[in-house]
């Protein structure tokens, strides 16, 4: 690909998944500056990607991948920059049970039902039912069984049922 | 109201970027991807095996041929020397431009005499497009090998000269405003091609705008008394930049013109990219003019008001000559959108993924 076509191609593929990739951060990290910053970066990484010639054989998977690195590696930062401010200012401002900051203009009850669910499972809703993943697809990005992910899917949604008939 | 599970996945399906953020990002990452631009297919011409290896892997069929001509050449210079007039098809212009001139490059000293070198060979590119026209119509593949290395080369100087703008700006307009010259004439001399009438008739329009758009700061150095030469200078030093983002300006609506035009025509990209610069660089010839007759006289401010409007004259001139195209075309400024329909992503998809 020379220069032209690989910026076709990016462009192209960063009209068709930014949104996704945003919202699958988004869904990580509550917080949407952070998405989008985090979103930025999944798209840098994926240029650098393009230039040193990764044979692309699914590019969806590959930004599914990126940004879930991405995601990884700023909670661990996160986790280092907060026990920073534990041993200088000795408080934790954070609790446990983390309120989602998203600022989207959306309905809450849609927020309070998501965020019942744990982490894993939340990933694997969002991106069955909103991204279209097959449970194999899902599989292969967290590195589990499909089975596994198939079984999540259905708790995750038993949950959701029954927070939505509450 | 109760949410049902398909309102809250499609609830959550609306959670999308912003349209600021996603057009800012956007342009973020773009400016990022020309900023590391894809590696060139040519290598260094130092590793030399890979690099020839390199310069033919676009051309199987010639592999053998290719190292027979490389035996030659390593053997002795004179195939060099030959390949001189070499053109784009000729057996010997892989030899031309992928060995005599990347050789000649690294012995054209640094900064303004390498920039001269490489506007040379921009210019030569032009005449050899010139050369094969002389021939016949081109094939695709020998307009889109030209027109790659002339944008390669015009890249270059552009770069070189910027780099010395600070130290040497003379020299740096100087160069630059030769190249600009240089192709201006080419572009003038060109047969009556209707696409290129187009765009070179709205290199003026934009000339005239740059000039228009360089008054304001003209003006401001025209009052100074009391250390007016150094003001004036820091002004002209300023201008030059300024005027060089004028030009990239022109330059990307001139290409966008000429995609445009030819995209009706259903012509390859890169002739339409590389004509588009031809025109660009008769718009960068005006304002360039402009300043360099400023800076080489720095002691009245007023004569860098008289040379934008002469220059200003003298594109309203040059439209009112070639008023019949320009009146055809509205000037497009989204060279971005003209770039994406000219060349269809859908056709790029299954090209990258190898299907």
């Amino acid at each position: 690909m020379d220069q032209d076509e690989a910026k076709d191609y990016f462009l192209l593929s960063y009209e068709t998944y930014a949104d996704a990739i945003y919202r699958f951060v988004l869904m990580k990290v509550s917080n949407k500056e952070k998405a989008e910053d985090i979103t930025q970066d999944v798209f840098v990484r994926f240029w650098q990607a393009l230039r040193e010639g990764t044979v692309l054989r699914n590019d969806r998977a590959l930004l599914y991948a990126i940004a879930r690195n991405l995601v990884i590696d700023w909670y661990r930062k996160k986790k280092e920059t907060s026990l920073d401010a534990i041993t200088d200012e000795g408080v934790e401002i954070e609790g446990s049970n983390e309120v989602p900051i998203l600022h989207h203009a959306m309905n809450e009850e849609v927020l309070r039902v998501i965020y019942t669910l744990d982490e894993p499972s939340r990933e694997a809703m969002v991106l069955r039912f909103v991204e279209g993943f097959s449970p194999a697809e899902i599989a292969a990005l967290r590195g589990e069984s499909a089975n596994a992910v198939s079984v999540r899917i259905n708790r995750a949604l038993k949950k959701v049922r029954e927070q939505l008939h509450v | 109201m109760k949410l049902t599970e398909k309102q809250l996945f499609q609830e959550l399906k609306n959670l999308t970027l912003e349209d600021r953020s996603r057009a800012a990002m956007r342009s973020e990452l773009l400016a990022y991807a020309d900023l590391h631009a894809m590696p060139q297919t040519e290598k260094a011409p130092f590793n030399s095996i890979s690099f020839i290896t390199g310069i033919f892997s676009t051309s199987r069929p010639l592999m053998a041929s290719a190292f027979a001509i490389v035996f030659v050449v390593s053997t002795t210079s004179a195939t060099a020397f030959a390949s001189e007039k070499a053109l784009p098809g000729d057996m010997l212009y892989p030899i031309k431009v992928g060995v005599a001139e990347p050789v000649a490059s690294v012995f054209a000293g640094t900064g303004v005499e390498k920039a001269r070198f490489h506007a040379k060979l921009a210019v030569k590119r032009v005449e050899e497009a010139k050369a094969l026209e002389g021939r016949g119509p081109l094939s695709p593949e020998q307009e889109s090998e030209l027109s790659k290395r002339f944008i390669a080369e015009t890249e270059r100087v552009e770069t070189l000269a910027m780099a010395f703008e600070t130290t040497d700006p003379g020299a740096s307009i100087a160069i630059r405003s030769e190249l600009a010259e240089e192709l201006g004439a080419r572009v003038d001399h060109e047969p009556a091609d209707d696409v290129l009438a187009t765009s070179a008739s709205a290199a003026p329009e934009v000339a005239d705008a740059s000039a228009l758009a360089a008054m304001p700061m003209a003006k401001m150095a025209a009052p100074l008394d009391t250390d007016e030469k150094e003001t004036f200078k820091m002004l002209v030093s300023k201008k030059v930049v300024y005027l060089r983002s004028l030009h990239m300006d022109a330059r990307v609506i001139a290409e966008g013109e000429a995609l445009r035009a030819i995209s009706d025509k259903g012509e390859e990209r890169p002739v339409a990219a590389s004509r588009g610069l031809l025109s660009g660089a008769s718009v960068m010839k005006a304002g360039i003019s402009a300043s360099t007759t400023a800076s080489s006289t720095p002691e009245d401010g007023t004569h860098f008001i008289r040379a934008l409007l002469k220059a200003k004259q003298e594109a309203r001139e040059e439209r009112e000559q070639q008023d019949k195209p320009a009146a055809t075309e509205a000037p497009v400024l989204d060279a971005g959108a003209i770039i994406e329909t000219v060349e269809s992503p859908a056709r790029l998809v299954p090209k990258t993924l190898g299907l």
